[in-house]
C-alpha cells in the first residue's frame, strides 16, 4: 500500500465517521424534540384539566345529586313560640352580607354556567328556631350554601318583595327590615355526579358480566381447541378488524340492534351489550395472547397424565392465562369508563340520581358530553370527571403493570 | 432386522408394546421408516441414534401423543398387552404408559398437587387415599425425604433434579405399567443424573421402561435392550450388552465408536 493511497483512506474514514456524527446527531435531537413535544403535550394536558376541575372536586361533588332540591319555606304564624326578639351577633366575612335579626350571612355567587346568584353563606348557630317551615309545615333547618332563589317578605308596612339581581347587600338589608318570611324559593345541591358514577359501575359490570365469558370462550377455542385453518384465520383476521372499528359505529350498530329490544332510547343494559361486543376483540386477543405464553410442555404433561383436553384446559390453561384474563378485563373497564360515542345512542344522555339497569342514564364521560353539548359549556364540572376517569384509568394501569411485572417475574424464577 | 427380531422372540420374555410396519410422517416427511419391534415387560429399553433420527417421535407414537399433531400420519401397527392402542381409549392408554419429558416440566401449583393431579383428573377425590398415593409415589421416587416437610410448597422452588424425580414420581401415581423417558437426565448435572439412573434402575423391578439417551454411557448403564435409530430407520436392535460389545450392523459400530455423531 502507498502511503498516498493510505492516505486517501484516512480520508474517506473521516468523511464517513463525520457524515455519521451528522446523522446521530439529527436523530437524537430529533427524538429529543418530538418525546419533549409529546412530554409538554401530556403535562398540558393533565395541568389544563387538573386547575379547571380541581375547584369542583369534592366529596359532595361525587356523591351529590345532580338535580337540585328546591324548598318553598316561610314562617310559622300560627305558631307563637320564639319570636325575632334577639339580634345575632356575627362579624362577616369579606363579600358577605349579615343580617343580625335573622343570624344568616349572604353572599354574591356566580353559578357553574356564569350566572349571578345570591347564596345563604353563614347560618348563625342559633338562627334556625325562627319557627320556619316547608310547604309541608315541617320545621325546616336553613344550610350554609343554600341558593335564594326568591323571597317575599312581610313587616309592619306590608309585604316586601326581594330583589335577588339586586345583590347580596340589599337582600341582607330587606331581611333585617323584615320579621316574617312569607315566601322563600331556596335551591340546594345539584351538580352532583353520584348518579353517573353509579351508571358507570352498572355499565361495567354488566359490559364484564356479558364479555369476559363470550371472550374467554372465544380465546380458549381459538388458543386451544381451533384447528389452523382458512377459517380460523379469517376469523383472527376479522377480530384484528373490529377492534379497528370506531365507536360511534358500535353506537349505531348497537342502537339499530339492541333498542327495539330494550325499547325507548334505550338503558344502561343496551349500552353494556353494545360496550361488550365493543371490548370482545380485545378481551379475545389480551386472553388469547397469554395462552400462546404458557409453555406447551404443561399442557403436554397434564395430557400424558391421562387429563382430558377439557380437564387441560380448566386446570392448566385457564390458571395459567389469569394474569392475562385479569390485565383483558381491567383493560376492558377502562375502555368503559373512557366511553362516550358508542353510549349516546345505547343507553341515552339523560343525567339521572336513582340509577337502573333498566333505565337509560348517562356514565361519566356521557356526562361530560351532556354538560358541553349544551347551551352553555361547564367546563368546571368537565374537567372535575375527567380528573375522576384518569384518576381511575391511572390506577388500573399500575395495576396492570403490577400484574405483568408480578408473572414476568415470576417466569424467570421457573427459569 | 428380520434375523433379530426372531432371535429375541426365542428369549419368550412379556412382550408389552408389539410395533409392526410404523411408518409415521409429518406432512409429507417420513420420520419413522417400517419399525418393527418389541419392548418387553419389565426391561429397561434404551432408544439411541443421532438427533433428529426419530427417537421422540417413536416414544410419542407410543402413548399416542403424536395424535395432538394435525399433520402427523401414522400407518402400521402398536400392540399394548395384545390390544391395538388406535383402538383404545387414549386416557386409559396414557394412565397406563407414562411418561417424562426432557426439560423437567412440574406445573406451577403444590408438590402435592402435582402428583395428585392425575388421579384427581380420574375422578378420585378423597383426601385420605390422595394422601397415600402421594406419599407413597414420592417414596418410589426417591424424593419423599428431600420434600416431606415442604408437600404444600410451590414445585417451582424444587431444583431441577428434584423437579425431574418430581415428575417422574407424578407418572407414577396413576400407577402406570410403563414408563416412557425423553432424555431425562439432558438438563440435569451429574449427581443428579446419577440419582434418575438410580431411580430407574429401582423401578426396573415394577415397571417396564423406555428411555431416550444421546449418552451411550447412560444406555450401557441402566439399559437391557438398546434400538438404534438413524434418520427414521430402526437400523439394530439387541441386548445391550450384545449391542455394545458385537454391534451387527456397519453404521451402529460407526456410531458407538464415534465414527459420526
Ligand atoms: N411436530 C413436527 N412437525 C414436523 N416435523 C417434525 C415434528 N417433530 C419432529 N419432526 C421431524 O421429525 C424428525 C424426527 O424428530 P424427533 O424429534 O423424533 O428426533 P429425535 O431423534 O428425538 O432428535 P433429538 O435427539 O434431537 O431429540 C426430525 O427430522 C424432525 O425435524
Ligand atoms: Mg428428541
Amino acid at each position: 500500500m502507498t502511503l498516498k493511497s493510505l492516505n486517501n483512506e484516512a480520508i474517506f474514514e473521516k468523511k464517513k465517521r463525520f457524515r455519521e456524527r451528522v446523522k446521530d446527531f439529527f436523530s437524537v435531537t430529533s427524538t429529543y424534540i418530538f418525546s419533549s413535544f409529546t412530554l409538554i403535550a401530556l403535562i398540558a394536558i393533565i395541568v389544563f384539566i387538573f386547575s379547571r376541575g380541581y375547584s369542583t372536586l369534592s366529596w359532595d361533588f361525587i356523591t351529590g345529586d345532580y338535580n337540585p332540591t328546591t324548598y318553598v319555606i316561610r314562617t310559622d304564624t300560627e305558631s307563637d313560640a320564639d319570636r325575632l326578639d334577639n339580634t345575632f351577633d356575627y362579624t362577616p366575612r369579606e363579600g358577605e352580607y349579615f343580617s343580625s335579626l335573622w343570624g344568616i350571612g349572604f353572599m354574591d355567587e356566580e353559578n357553574n354556567v356564569g350566572e349571578k346568584i345570591v347564596i345563604i353563606s353563614y347560618v348563625d348557630p342559633n338562627a334556625n328556631i325562627n319557627n320556619i317551615v316547608d310547604a309541608d309545615n315541617n320545621p325546616f333547618t336553613i344550610e350554609a350554601g343554600t341558593t335564594v332563589n326568591s323571597a317575599l317578605l312581610y313587616n309592619d308596612e306590608g309585604r316586601v318583595s326581594i330583589r335577588i339581581d339586586k345583590g347580596a347587600q340589599e337582600v341582607a338589608k330587606r331581611f333585617d327590615e323584615c320579621p316574617y318570611i312569607l315566601q322563600m324559593s331556596l335551591t340546594t345541591g345539584g351538580d352532583g355526579i353520584r348518579g353517573s358514577f353509579i351508571s358507570t359501575l352498572y355499565m361495567i359490570g354488566i359490559t364484564m358480566v356479558i364479555a369476559l365469558p363470550l371472550g374467554i370462550s372465544a380465546a380458549i377455542y381459538l388458543g386451544v381447541y381451533a384447528k389452523e385453518n382458512k377459517i380460523t384465520k379469517m376469523l383472527r383476521n376479522m377480530i384484528d378488524m373490529i377492534s379497528g372499528i370506531p365507536s360511534i359505529i358500535f353506537g349505531l350498530v348497537g342502537g339499530i340492534i339492541f333498542l327495539p329490544i330494550v325499547g325507548g332510547n334505550g338503558n344502561l343494559i343496551s349500552g353494556s351489550l353494545t360496550m361488550a361486543f365493543m371490548i370482545l376483540p380485545l378481551i379475545i386477543k389480551t386472553t388469547q395472547e397469554s395462552i400462546k405464553t404458557i409453555p406447551k410442555s404443561l399442557s403436554d404433561a397434564s395430557l400424558a397424565l391421562g387429563a382430558s383436553q377439557t380437564q387441560t384446559t380448566f386446570k392448566v390453561i385457564l390458571p395459567n392465562s389469569l394474569p392475562g384474563i385479569l390485565t383483558s378485563a381491567l383493560l376492558g373497564i377502562s375502555r368503559v369508563i373512557g366511553e362516550s360515542a358508542a353510549l349516546i345512542y345505547t343507553s341515552g344522555v339523560a343525567i339521572l340520581d336513582t340509577v337502573s339497569p333498566t333505565q337509560g342514564s348517562a356514565t361519566l364521560a356521557v356526562h361530560i358530553w351532556s354538560l358541553m353539548s349544551g347551551e352553555t359549556q361547564n367546563y368546571e364540572a368537565s374537567c372535575a370527571i375527567s380528573i375522576i376517569i384518569l384518576i381511575i384509568i391511572l390506577v388500573l394501569s399500575i395495576i396492570i403493570k403490577l400484574i405483568s411485572f408480578i408473572t414476568e417475574r415470576k417466569k424467570r424464577r421457573r427459569g | 432386522m428380520e434375523i433379530n427380531s426372531t432371535q429375541l422372540e426365542e428369549n419368550k420374555e412379556e412382550v408389552v408394546f408389539k410395533i409392526k410396519d410404523l411408518n409415521l410422517f409429518y406432512s409429507n416427511k417420513q420420520a419413522l421408516k417400517n419399525i418393527n419391534m418389541n419392548i418387553y415387560k419389565n426391561k429397561v429399553t434404551a432408544l439411541i441414534g443421532p438427533s433428529g433420527c426419530g427417537k421422540s417421535t417413536f416414544l410419542r407414537c407410543l402413548n399416542r401423543m403424536n395424535d395432538l399433531n394435525d399433520e402427523c400420519k401414522i400407518t402400521g401397527l402398536i400392540e399394548y398387552e395384545g390390544q391395538d392402542i388406535k383402538d383404545m381409549n387414549t386416557i386409559l392408554l396414557r394412565t397406563k404408559v407414562g411418561m417424562v419429558f426432557q426439560q423437567p416440566n412440574p406445573f406451577p401449583m403444590s408438590i402435592y398437587d402435582n402428583i395428585a393431579y392425575g388421579p384427581r383428573c380420574q375422578g378420585l377425590k378423597n383426601r385420605a387415599t390422595l394422601d397415600e398415593i402421594v406419599v407413597t409415589s414420592l417414596k418410589e421416587a426417591a424424593l419423599y425425604d428431600e420434600v416431606k416437610d415442604r408437600l404444600r410448597k410451590s414445585s417451582l422452588s424444587l431444583s431441577g433434579g428434584q423437579q425431574q424425580r418430581l415428575c417422574i414420581a407424578r407418572c407414577l401415581a396413576l400407577g402406570p405399567d410403563c414408563i416412557l423417558m425423553d432424555e431425562p437426565t439432558s438438563a440435569l448435572d451429574p449427581i443428579a443424573t446419577s440419582k434418575v439412573e438410580e431411580l430407574i434402575a429401582e423401578l426396573k423391578e415394577n415397571y417396564t421402561i423406555i428411555i431416550v439417551t444421546h449418552n451411550m454411557q447412560q444406555a450401557t448403564r441402566v439399559s437391557d435392550y438398546t434400538a438404534f435409530f438413524m434418520l427414521g430407520d430402526l437400523i439394530e436392535f439387541n441386548k445391550t450388552e450384545e449391542f455394545f460389545s458385537h454391534p451387527k450392523e456397519k453404521k451402529s459400530y460407526d456410531y458407538i465408536t464415534g465414527r459420526f455423531s
